[in-house]
């Protein structure tokens, strides 16, 4: 036999090529940001700022989303009057909805099949207060990048890069003079803008109307009125354990809940709903008995940012998990979900 | 082992196993390379043979299927011909302001035959930096990556994601469920949890 391991000190080129190309593979990442990287208090503060202005500012305008060739849209309007917050948002594409906030009332209404959901949010659901996790900068790292436009205003572009490979970037354009958010998109490995929003038009301290979301709150003839009550659980009396959690992610909150309250029939059959938060964004792990008749086959997708991993757990459970994160992490939340009993 | 000596020299297998050697003339070698680069399959099996052997006796990872080099290299190339022509390298504009933050290392090939030096070069923290790229003997540019390269989707198993997708109606219900939570995070625009609901909703 001629080809001995002594040759190999003498590999054709190729080989060395074909090196020297799986290298440069390797190393077709992203390219180091531009942007000096921002102290972490530099970024709790860039946070916080965006966090407050979404939540104190009076604005209202057009938002719309882009996720894989697709796009939506809605208006948006939010007020703010000393400790009262009001919010309205009108989808204005496909299966058209209207959201009205006050406080922690939240009314969906679905002009097509008349039904209006009338729900007392958890507080940690739509919080008024800005909380900013302290854990957000841990696993992010924030820079500046200079300004832009965006809806005709001067924006500060952010960029947020995580610190391992368990969830996405963000590039998040900030208003200069109100530090609102103007646009954000989630970016991929590559750095690849997998799902944008932003505002196409916007205006921001206008005078706040709050009967623009109060009247409609009480004008509901027509609508069926559902009233989901989910219940705050916790993972542990279900028979569930969580075993390694993904670095950064917390439980942030656990209900059992209907899954679409919206809908009036089969759908009555309520999911344990757990959520986990880096800061950042967020997981949802679903668990429920097996159904046959709709849990057929396990799937794993993405659209956007969003992906979602749904198996079945054992003889009798099925389990959902979604989120805007690489797969990776979805599968590691799977695994680390054990039934106990 | 086996001894018997070659049955003939242009034998491509030959000439195979005498340049892994390193005792090929140069005649032999011009010609080992052709018979290599041409589509015959059986030569280039014969030096995957050879090389998997020595391979194999290191480590059993290193084993790879036939053809695999061919088709590295075939990548590789439609890769090279997808990147901009570059003539002489040219400092970046001073403010960095939209350079596309996902250009990525650019690889240069210089003096191309079968065999090519490639450069593994960063494009560098700053824009305006040009001198503090590592130093490069080719000429280097920021590299635009083929956009088809940008928006692979690194999942083996995933749907195809996209305006048409096969997806469950009931998945959407989920998705609400989920994005229910959206609006306690800085990052999430205030009416994030209507965001794209309705553009996933497809029929089958």
């Amino acid at each position: 036999m001629r080809a001995s391991a002594t040759h190999f000190a003498r590999l054709g080129l190729l080989v060395l090529w074909a090196a020297l190309g799986a290298l440069q593979l390797a190393h077709a990442g992203p390219a180091e940001p531009t942007g000096k990287p921002l102290s972490a208090q530099e970024a709790r503060k860039w946070l916080a700022r965006i966090h407050s202005a979404a939540h104190e500012r009076n604005y209202q305008g057009t938002l719309v989303f882009s996720a894989d060739g697709a796009l939506s849209s809605a208006r948006v309007a939010h007020f703010s009057e000393g400790t009262q917050s009001y919010e309205r948002v009108e989808v204005l594409d496909g299966r058209m909805q209207q959201i009205y906030r006050h406080n922690d009332r939240v009314f969906t209404l679905w002009p097509h099949s008349r039904v209006a959901v009338v729900e007392e949010r958890d507080p940690r659901q739509a919080s008024l207060r800005p909380v900013i996790e302290p854990r957000a900068e841990e696993f992010y790292e924030v820079r500046e990048q200079g300004t832009e436009h965006v809806a005709g205003r001067e924006a500060q572009i952010l960029l947020l890069s995580p610190r391992d490979a368990n969830r996405f970037a963000q590039r998040l354009w900030v208003d200069s003079r109100s530090g609102l958010m103007l646009r954000a998109d989630v970016l991929g490995p590559r750095q690849q803008v997998l799902e944008s929003s932003a505002f196409s038009q916007v205006e921001i301290d206008v005078k706040p109307r709050p009967q623009t979301v109060l009247q409609p709150m009480k004008h509901l003839d027509g609508y069926r009125q559902v009233r989901p009550a989910p219940q705050p659980i916790k993972l542990d009396s279900e028979g569930w354990t969580l075993g390694a959690l993904v670095p950064g992610f917390q439980l942030s909150s656990c209900t059992r809940r209907p899954l679409d309250p919206a809908d009036g029939g089969a759908m009555q059959a309520t999911v344990l709903q757990a959520v986990f938060s880096d800061g950042m964004t967020h997981v949802s792990l679903f668990v429920e008995p097996i159904d046959r008749a709709r849990h057929t086959r396990p799937l794993l997708t993405q659209v956007g940012a969003t992906s979602t991993l749904m198996q079945a757990q054992g003889e009798g459970w099925w389990v959902t998990v979604i989120g805007d994160v690489p797969a990776q992490t979805l599968r590691q939340f799977h695994q680390a979900l054990e039934r106990r009993r | 082992m086996n001894n018997e000596p070659p049955a003939d020299v242009n034998d491509p297998r030959w000439l195979l196993s005498a340049m892994i050697d390193g005792e090929a003339d140069a005649a032999e070698f011009s010609r080992g390379c052709a018979a290599w680069g041409g589509a015959d399959a059986h030569t280039r099996q014969g030096w995957h043979a050879y090389h998997l052997i020595g391979d194999v006796l290191r480590s059993d990872d290193l084993a790879s299927p036939p053809g695999h080099d061919r088709a590295f290299m075939q990548r590789l190339n439609a890769r090279l011909d997808s990147e901009p022509a570059v003539l002489a390298p040219e400092p970046l504009p001073v403010t960095p302001k939209r350079r596309p933050a996902w250009a990525v290392p650019a690889a240069m090939a210089a003096g191309v035959m079968a065999l090519a030096t490639v450069l593994v070069v960063s494009t560098g923290p700053s824009g305006g930096d040009f001198a503090k790229l590592p130093l490069a003997a080719a000429p280097v540019a920021p590299s635009t990556v083929a956009a088809r390269d940008v928006t692979v989707v690194d999942q083996t198993e995933a749907v195809p994601a996209g305006g048409r997708v096969v997806r469950d109606a009931q998945l959407d219900r989920y998705l609400r469920a989920h994005r229910d939570y959206a609006t306690a995070l800085p990052g999430s625009l205030p009416g994030g949890s209507g965001r794209s609901i309705a553009t996933v909703s497809l029929e089958r």
